[in-house]
């Protein structure tokens, strides 16, 4: 049971830093795990923030894959910028299995065509110049352990991306069969790798990577209304408008729902109590109101009174036209008079 | 665990093995097909042959993305997808690092080198599809054609048919809460459309109305729809349970106050203009025209008027929700 966030700003989850979690991944490494996981508790260092444009082309990348190839390889380059610990995820691009000179016709799937990726990046970097490489993506339906084929994929990638940008690539997984089943949550995981010396050679360990969603007006739109309705829309644009709102508010109002039979539950003996999570509630319910005081509600009562303002400027045009277009008529119906045509009515 | 397995080898199968839901078959490339429409082009002799513009999810968000990198200027790129009968399907853009596509004619020609790499090197990864039209941007001014773009439009169709011109603003699709967009095929030289399909009212800035009014019998504009992919609408409704955050967070008065303030001083401009003209005796019956300045002053103001007031009932809905508890509405 995890709540969700509820608060009107995205919270992202505060990891512990990056510190202790090198010292302590060192300590228990020297175990040597079997596989590509770094062990439980190492915090990841990063945070990551994803668009939903990235997800739409890599789901158009797998469909498109599935209908025409045989294989199930799709794979591709991430693209996006890093800022300190936030690295926000923005776009994406396909990568191409290699095809080797002595073997034109089939691919090898398991290597990547490096020359296609760096002509690929250039053509992207010449339209979005503040782009770089910040991972890479892999569709696959196997659940939380990174699999074999994909770390060698990963160590290929690195190799691509290392002389370009400091930073270790991301692996962002998309599992195509979960999302036809019916989970909350998004069916991506993302990963993020470290280089770790593991009986003594280096090796990239992956660690999952919370993620939350990057937000940007124009593309929540977009997503908003391919989401909801392919055919023209009916009803009044103020009609929409505040449609999505309702929307919006029922989400909120089932999470607050959700919450409210959890502390139910737990005042009535049902379920232990999490400190955490009483802790964050009691935070979010001293939060009210989000925002008071005089300053606040001087300025809010100040924006609503400009926009109503404009409202009545539009309303006195309205009313401007209808008494012009009287005006007309009336213009209209003396001159006929005057001209001796016959109004209609004598 | 052995649970989860089971139902996603089932699940497997059952995808091997099924039709593909309805969905996807647009994504279906049918060859044979293509090809006899291609040979036929009965677009040549009918000029509004295209009724429709199919426009995939992917491409959508792409083409937004890339406008509002541009910010406040125009950019373009080129689109690419396949035809049916009297549909243009577009189900891939790319852009085009070209700027000043309002003040030459086809500058997608700077760009014909990167065009042709970016295009050859997709049919590697599964894009088999042609490019059959250009997109580009008019941030905060409206989804139409301007004398540029019909010349550039109408050379394309000369030599490129079957090529779809798609403008989309930005600006106007956050402000208005609803995407803006339009898809156009320009009329050839001296055809005279046989009855006028109504176009749909929006407003335009006043130093662009008059290279808006002078082409705008020369193009036409097709009905639009979107599609999406099955694991499209999938990740779709999982997005939302994120994504409802933001929509009750996002403030548009706030980002938008720019083009709101631009738009209360054109609005400001039409009317004084309105005024001029209203010395001349014959103004007085101008009024019945439905073309009249003042009647569409009132349009223009009324639309602005709804966007505000939206944007206002965003902040009060969140007001009453968060700053009142226990109060009811």
């Amino acid at each position: 049971f995890k709540p969700n966030h509820i608060c009107k700003t995205m919270e992202v989850d505060a990891s512990t830093t990056s510190g202790t979690a090198a010292a302590s991944a060192s300590d228990s490494l020297s175990a040597g795990s079997p596989g590509h996981m770094a062990p439980q508790g190492v915090q990841p260092s990063v945070n990551a923030a994803l668009h939903p444009l990235v997800l739409l082309t890599i789901s158009d990348h797998w469909t498109r894959c599935r209908l025409q190839f045989g294989h199930n390889r799709v794979l591709g380059a991430l693209l996006g910028k890093q800022e300190g610990r936030l690295v926000e995820i923005c776009n994406c691009f396909e990568l191409a299995p290699y095809f080797s000179p002595a073997n034109p016709q089939t691919a090898d799937i398991d290597t990547i065509d490096a020359g296609f990726f760096q002509t690929r990046l250039a053509q992207y970097r010449e339209v979005y110049p503040s782009l770089t490489v910040v991972g890479w993506y892999y569709c696959c339906d196997l659940p939380e352990e990174v699999t074999d084929t994909e770390a060698a994929l990963h160590k290929q990638v690195c190799d691509l991306v290392m002389s370009d940008s400091p930073l270790m690539p991301v692996l962002l997984r998309l599992l195509p069969s979960s999302a036809a089943t019916t989970a909350e949550s998004l069916p991506v995981r993302l990963f993020e790798s470290v280089l770790e010396l593991v009986n003594g050679s280096p090796k990239c360990l992956f660690i999952p990577l919370p993620y939350s969603l990057a937000t940007e007006e124009a593309e929540r739109i977009g997503v908003d209304h391919v989401s909801r309705d392919m055919s023209g829309s009916g009803g009044t644009k103020v009609a929409e408008a505040l449609a999505v709102q309702r929307s919006a508010v029922r989400a909120l109002y089932s999470r607050l729902g959700l919450l409210l039979s959890y502390l139910r539950d737990v005042s009535a003996g049902r379920l232990p109590p999490c400190h955490a999570i009483l802790r964050d509630l009691r935070r979010l319910a001293d939060q009210l109101p989000v925002c008071g005081g005089e300053d606040f509600y001087r300025s809010f009562y100040r924006q609503c009174n400009d926009v109503q303002l404009t409202a009545l400027l539009g309303t006195l045009i309205q009313a401007t036209n209808t008494v012009h277009q009287l005006i007309g008529r009336t213009a209209l119906l003396q001159d006929r008079r005057r001209r001796g045509v016959p109004s209609g009515y004598n | 665990m052995a649970d989860s397995e089971a139902a996603l080898k089932r699940f497997l199968l059952s995808n091997e093995v099924k039709e593909l839901a309805p969905s996807d078959e647009i994504f279906r490339v049918n060859a044979e097909e293509h090809r006899k429409l291609v040979q036929g082009a009965p677009w040549s002799r009918d000029p509004t042959y295209f009724k429709y513009a199919r426009i995939s999810a992917t491409a959508l968000i792409k083409m937004l993305m890339h406008a509002k990198s541009g910010a406040k200027h125009e950019i373009m790129g080129i689109i690419r997808g396949r035809i049916l009968p009297n549909t243009m399907v577009v189900t891939d853009s790319f852009a085009l690092p070209v700027e000043g596509t309002e003040t030459r004619v086809n500058a997608q020609a700077q760009a014909n080198e990167y065009m042709c790499t970016y295009h050859e090197d997709s049919r590697r990864v599964g894009r088999q599809d042609n490019v059959i039209g250009w997109y580009h941007s008019h941030p905060g001014y409206g989804c139409w054609l301007s004398g540029i773009d019909v010349t550039t439009q109408t050379t394309h169709q000369q030599y490129e048919d079957p090529y779809l011109a798609v403008v989309v603003d930005h600006v106007r699709t956050i402000s208005a809460g609803r995407v803006e967009l339009g898809a156009f095929r320009t009329y050839p030289q001296g055809y005279k459309p046989a009855d006028e399909p109504p176009s749909q009212y929006q407003p335009i800035p006043l130093n662009k109305i008059e290279d808006f009014g002078v082409h705008c019998r020369q193009y036409y504009a097709l009905e639009v729809s979107y599609f999406r992919s099955s694991l499209d609408s999938h990740l779709l409704n999982r997005l939302w349970s994120r994504y409802w955050v933001s929509t009750l967070s996002s403030n548009t008065l706030f980002s938008q106050s720019d083009y709101l303030l631009s738009q209360s001083r054109d609005l400001a401009d039409k009317l004084e203009q309105a005024e001029a003209g209203m010395g001349r005796q014959s103004a007085l019956m101008d009024a019945l025209d439905s073309d009249d300045r003042v009647a569409k002053l009132a349009r223009d103001t009324g639309r602005l008027v709804t966007e505000e007031l939206s944007a206002l009932s965003g902040l009060l809905i969140k007001d009453l929700l968060f700053n009142r508890p226990g109060a009811k509405p």
